[in-house]
């Protein structure tokens, strides 16, 4: 076993029961059944998995896992419904005391004007007060005519991009700045002080209040940080309490980014995540410019041509003018001359995507395995296809 | 599925002497038996994992005149092994029902309701300690729980693992009090 977070994360992962590597799994039971200690954390973690569920405060991935195989036993069922009723009790009695706090100030306010109105002296001392109010007001006035902080901070945030976005997709809020494929880690941006201000004002935002606009932003920040995990995390939950296409395009540009730094089978598994994710945006807002370009970099990303110029199209009856759509433009040119306008390819494409989507691997590998014709000419990342075409000869033995 | 093993009194008794001397020591290393066994065929999707664990534990009991003279070693392993013969028979043979899409069922209004009330009724018997323990330990959400858990580390001066410990004993003991409070409304309504 590795570290402590290590293995903190297969033991949740075992009880999720999407543990993949075998060994590891043998190695926790065993465990399980000899180790007192470790018999304790596994209990304590199951706990922890309820409530996180109850709390609404797991990823979409472990959700997916707890809403399918978690409650197999009658005492997980049992502590679901206990969990949920500590969630409710919580958030009720949470409620209840910021209330009672609004209702004691009231009353202190209350008595306060009382006093003040039994003496003459009391009385021109709050007709003083009163001006000074009237003369504060303007000032107020001033203050509220600024932008809020989250507006701030996403001014902020434009001014540290302006030259240079940091990766090809679209992140919502941001005006549009050039991308430049260049190899190797780039340099951080030289606004480096404004985007920290940023975040300080978002990270405040997010402690003090929860909700889904603030968590967007915080998650926003995150992504043009390249800190994806936490950017995944902040906007898992942000979508999880609103249907705002933004937060599901920027959740979207989120998995896309992260693949980036992957390869393989987890890598494609991250780009229809965020295939998945652009496409919800655009169901919710069909018209969302910012999802409609990612989905076409999306599909280039994973190597659907067909797709990937059908998306570009449909991104410039959206906008033809914007500089955005200059890019568009040169994507489809350099999409445009090579391949033939094979209709039998296209519905390969199509089909592949679908099962992958729909999470149907093996079809998807069946598919790219009796298609050798797809392969040659590079329709589907080497290595998938590769890997497709021993699995399937492995079957014909 | 399970085999229908006809375990007699003394038999049991037998098997809670191998368990442990003292009687209430061997009741809760047996209970802790049956829920490990009951983790182990829940991580490997089987349906109906507290009748698999029953039934390992039978078939150990029925072995148990022969086993506990021969038998050295902790009895869990012993346990383990039986269950992994338990699961290889569980996966051969045709299930009647496989694994759906979602286990999770949306619960009933009422149902909810009474747990409610019984979780309210329960946390009014705690001293005001343990329950304002246990309340700011599941308050807020990510980063301002972490902050609120550390202020309770510094409060009650213990580290991040015993204030874990601690409110999941507090939560043992609501757990236990809510199904009795359960039961007792189910009989009310019967």
């Amino acid at each position: 076993m590795t570290d402590k977070s290590d293995e903190n994360l297969h033991l949740r992962e075992y009880l999720l029961c999407i543990l993949e590597d075998e060994a590891e799994r043998d190695e926790i039971e065993k465990r399980l059944f000899i180790d007192k200690q470790f018999y304790a954390r596994v209990i304590l973690e199951e706990d922890e998995i309820v409530q996180d569920y109850a709390d609404g405060n797991m990823a979409a991935r472990e959700k997916e896992a707890f809403e399918k195989n978690f409650l197999i036993s009658a005492d997980r069922r049992e502590n679901l419904n206990f969990s949920r009723a500590l969630r409710k009790y919580i958030d009720n009695q949470t409620a209840e005391d910021e209330a009672s706090e609004k209702t004691k100030k009231k009353k202190e306010i209350k008595s306060t004007w009382s006093f003040l109105f039994s003496s003459p002296r009391l009385v021109a001392a709050a007709a003083g007060g009163c001006l000074l109010i009237i003369l504060s007001a303007w000032a107020f006035y001033y203050i509220f005519s600024r932008p809020s902080d989250t507006e701030l901070a996403a001014v902020l945030l434009n001014q540290v991009y302006q030259s240079e976005r940091p990766f090809e997709t679209r992140v919502t809020d941001f005006d549009y700045a050039p991308f430049r494929k260049e190899r190797g880690d780039k340099k951080e941006p030289a606004l480096l002080d404004e985007r920290n201000r940023a975040e300080r004002i978002l990270l405040d935002r997010a402690a003090e209040n929860q909700t889904a606009e603030n968590l967007h932003a915080l998650g926003r920040l995150y992504l043009v940080k390249k800190q994806f995990d936490e950017s995944i995390d902040r906007l898992e939950k942000a979508a999880l309490n609103s249907a705002n296409p933004l937060v599901y395009n920027d959740l979207g540009a989120a998995y896309l980014e992260k693949s980036r730094v992957l390869s393989g089978t987890d890598q494609f598994q991250l780009q229809t995540e965020g295939l998945k994710n652009f496409k919800k945006a655009l169901e919710l807002n069909p018209r969302l410019p910012e999802a409609q370009f990612n989905k076409a970099v999306c599909l280039e990303t994973l190597n659907l041509p067909g797709q990937a110029r059908e998306a570009w199209q449909q991104y410039l009856e959206i906008d033809s003018s914007s500089p955005w759509s200059k890019e568009a433009r040169q994507h489809l040119e350099e999409l445009n001359p090579k391949q033939s306008s094979d209709v039998q390819s296209n519905e390969l494409e199509t089909a592949f995507l679908n099962f992958a989507e729909e999470n149907r691997g093996e079809e998807a590998i069946m598919l790219a395995g009796e298609n050798r014709e797809l392969i040659k000419e590079k329709y589907l990342p080497q290595k998938l296809a590769m890997s497709a075409v021993e699995e399937n000869s492995k079957k014909k033995v | 599925m399970t085999q229908n093993l006809e375990i007699d009194e003394n038999e049991f008794e037998t098997l809670l002497g191998w368990l442990g001397d003292d009687r209430e020591k061997a009741g809760q290393k047996y209970e802790e038996i049956r829920s490990q066994l009951i983790i182990f065929f829940s991580a490997r999707k089987c349906l109906a994992p507290e009748d698999l664990a029953d039934d390992t534990i039978n078939r150990v009991t029925a072995k148990i005149s022969g086993l506990a003279a021969v038998y050295q070693g902790d009895p869990s392993l012993y346990f383990y092994g039986v269950a992994k013969k338990v699961f290889l028979e569980y996966t051969k043979k045709p299930q009647a029902e496989q694994l759906g899409d979602s286990l999770f069922v949306e619960p009933e209004a009422e149902n909810q309701e009474a747990h409610y009330q019984c979780l309210d009724q329960c946390l009014g018997n705690l001293a005001f300690e343990q329950r304002r323990l246990i309340l700011s330990y599941y308050q807020h959400e990510k980063r301002t729980k972490i902050e609120a858990r550390k202020k309770l580390q510094q409060e009650w001066q213990i580290s991040k693992e015993t204030l874990r410990v601690r409110a999941f004993r507090l939560r043992e003991i609501l757990k236990r009090c809510v199904r009795k409070c359960i039961k007792k409304k189910n009989h009310e309504t019967f």
